[in-house]
């Protein structure tokens, strides 16, 4: 089923997103909040079988980061051009945001582009603040190109920010859909980041993700035509055995992917704030994630400080034996805190 | 437990003889209560549908979180008479406010836009089928469940050819009812599966009972116990609902402080591994 809001039926973009799905009924809305995150609705059940929403989004295009996130001594903006994902990753801060498991996709992308360039025109001069690139970051309230066949967001987006080389745009990904991706020319300010665990986690609770091995095929592809590529080992998930399993993802992505085609890596423990941690526990009481040794401070739920630190301190070690410190910038896998705050505020815009 | 809401009593016949239902009240609504479901009949009308989908809820135990099905006649410019339909959208023709249904098994039929008009229509604009109770049914059972346990499900007794709903004859409706309940009866079971996984959700975690029956735990130890014992069984699924290791973890407690202590001791000696996909610990579906 996908539900279209009646003011966009008959744009492009709605067109030949139906088209890809020749069979599905169509249900017009007059606006997508009818539908998504409405009272009453139950997540868990409905990210059974997800719908897809086409709608058109009026304001908030683009955000400037959270603080803490992003790359320090820069500006930071991310924006969204979908609500929710495909995949179903136990700890991501997804799972307790909406009521809704539904995919709104918001096809004004001319919109959005309309926006980021007003944003640039602001950052003196076109993009830079001395000298230094302005960074976008795409794939927080979703994955930037899961959905990539269906939308194009990156066959959009890519393009329109090889124009402005001043600023950096990343796209973060778990998927395998690049083909968009090899039929262009890698524009040098556009990173694509892939998030990892070691496969042992993704199996257990990254459902529906492709295997970190389709991924390193992925990076491999992109890593031949020339794209920079970014690595971010977010969230560090804790399992008796993480050394061994941390260890070998590393020696898996560093034996394929070459040091010099990486823009920039980073890595963080796992924390959700406390309000979403509740909520997704609620959905999944019988999650061993949920059942370690955790602890709530300041407003966040992580890994207790030491088992933390643990992680922590081994993984960096283990990265920056293969990396240079030069592209190593923790602050790309801050806690998803604020984030998660602005990323709600789209659905108080729609209900206007 | 099924909730069915169905406006008249030809309606409710096949699905109280299917599902071996026995009356329990006549007024202000009949209702009718069986093994697996229990049903009312509200009269023609949102109004009515509404009332008596609230009474339902409160003589049934007020529990939330059910599966409910209100099914029904309506009429439609096209489609065959007989057919049965699924309603993807719930729309009331006085206010002009839409529900929309959130299907997440596999539709009994074709699924249609519902029209819920206050009097008899003479003509059906497509693609709506028209009916009176659907807007008053679904607004209120979703107060007292989820959207995706919350559906209307209509027979098609009326089209431009044939208008029989107004002459159809207390067997013709039974007849259009129960030509559609096995799709009626299969739907609504596989809704009470998806009800049953909610109530697994909600229910407190192995042990607990018990030990509140046996200690006598404040308020906030009543919450780190409830914590504890679910981290429990998410890590160790199979030793938290065996009475005897639970009895062996606390039993000679003497203190509710005791039993907590216990409690994290365990915990904290289980070594957190991840299942592999498919395990029963992160798979309630």
């Amino acid at each position: 089923m996908i539900y279209v809001e009646e003011e966009i039926l008959a744009h492009p973009r709605t067109l030949q997103i139906q088209s890809r799905f020749p069979d599905a009924e169509v249900v017009p809305c007059s606006r997508y909040s009818e539908i998504f995150n409405r009272r009453a609705q139950h997540f868990r059940l409905q990210k059974r079988r997800p719908s897809l929403i086409l709608a058109r989004r009026h304001r908030n295009f683009v955000q400037e980061a959270p603080a803490g996130f992003g790359v320090k001594g820069t500006r930071n903006f991310v924006f969204s051009h979908m609500h929710n994902c495909i995949y179903d990753c136990r700890y991501c801060f997804l799972q307790g945001m909406y009521r809704s498991a539904h995919y709104v996709v918001f096809i004004n992308y001319e919109d959005y582009q309309w926006a980021i360039e007003e944003r640039l025109r602001m950052l003196p001069p076109l993009g830079t603040i001395a000298g230094i690139p302005a960074w976008f970051f795409s794939g927080y309230d979703c994955d930037s190109l899961a959905l990539e066949p269906v939308t194009r967001f990156a066959a959009s987006f890519v393009p329109f920010f090889a124009r402005f080389p001043g600023v950096l745009l990343e796209l973060r990904t778990k998927s395998t859909q690049i083909k968009s991706l090899l039929d262009m020319e890698a524009p040098p300010n556009v990173i694509v980041a892939f998030s990892f665990t070691p496969e042992e986690v993704r199996a257990s609770v990254e459902h529906l993700t492709p295997s970190v091995d389709r991924r390193i095929r992925a990076m491999r592809k992109l890593q031949e035509r020339g794209w920079r590529l970014g690595l971010r080992f977010d969230p560090l998930i804790y399992d008796e055995g993480f050394r061994e399993q941390y260890r070998r993802l590393y020696e898996q992505v560093f034996g394929a992917v070459r040091v010099e085609s990486l823009h920039s890596v980073s890595l963080g423990p796992f924390q959700l704030p406390g309000e979403l941690f509740r909520n997704v526990t609620r959905l999944y009481p019988e999650s061993p994630l949920f059942a370690a040794p955790l602890d709530e401070t300041g407003g966040r739920v992580g890994y207790r400080r030491d088992l933390e630190e643990e992680m922590v301190g081994f993984c960096r070690e283990e990265l920056l034996r293969r990396i240079p410190p030069e592209i190593f910038f923790p602050g790309l896998s801050a806690p998803p805190a604020a984030q998660a705050a602005e990323a709600a505020s789209p659905i108080g815009e729609a209900a206007m | 437990m099924l909730r069915f809401v169905v406006a008249l009593q030809a309606e409710a016949h096949p699905l109280v003889a299917r599902f071996g239902m026995a009356a329990v009240s006549e007024a202000p609504f009949p209702v009718y209560r069986g093994e697996e479901a229990w049903l009312i009949v509200s009269g023609h009308g949102k109004a009515a549908s509404a009332a008596a989908t609230a009474y339902l809820h409160l003589i049934a135990g007020g529990a939330p979180g059910r599966a409910w099905l209100n099914a029904g006649l309506g009429g439609h410019s096209q489609r065959k008479l007989g057919e049965g339909v699924l309603a993807h959208k719930i729309s009331d023709a006085a206010s002009g406010a839409s529900w929309y249904p959130q299907l997440v098994i596999d539709s009994p039929g074709p699924t249609v836009p519902v029209l819920s008009v206050e009097r008899v229509e003479e003509e059906y604009a497509p693609p709506w089928v028209y009916e009176s109770e659907a807007a008053g049914f679904f607004p209120t059972a979703c107060r007292f469940s989820v959207a995706e346990l919350v559906h209307v499900y209509k027979v098609i007794s009326d089209n431009p050819d044939a208008t029989l709903s107004r002459r159809l004859s207390s067997r013709a409706v039974e007849a259009a009812i129960a030509s559609n309940l096995d799709r009626i009866v299969a739907f609504a079971r596989g809704l009470t599966d998806l009800a049953r996984e909610l109530e697994a959700l909600a229910a407190e975690p192995p042990g607990y009972p018990e030990a509140l029956a046996r200690w006598s735990f404040t308020a906030a130890q009543q919450l780190r116990l409830r914590r504890l014992l679910r981290r429990l069984a998410a890590l160790d699924p199979a030793s938290s609902r065996d009475p005897d290791y639970l009895e062996s973890l606390f039993g000679g407690a003497r203190a509710e402080r005791e039993v907590l202590r216990a409690l994290e001791a365990r915990l904290a000696a289980i070594p957190i591994r991840l299942p592999p996909p498919g395990a029963a610990a992160d798979d309630l579906r």
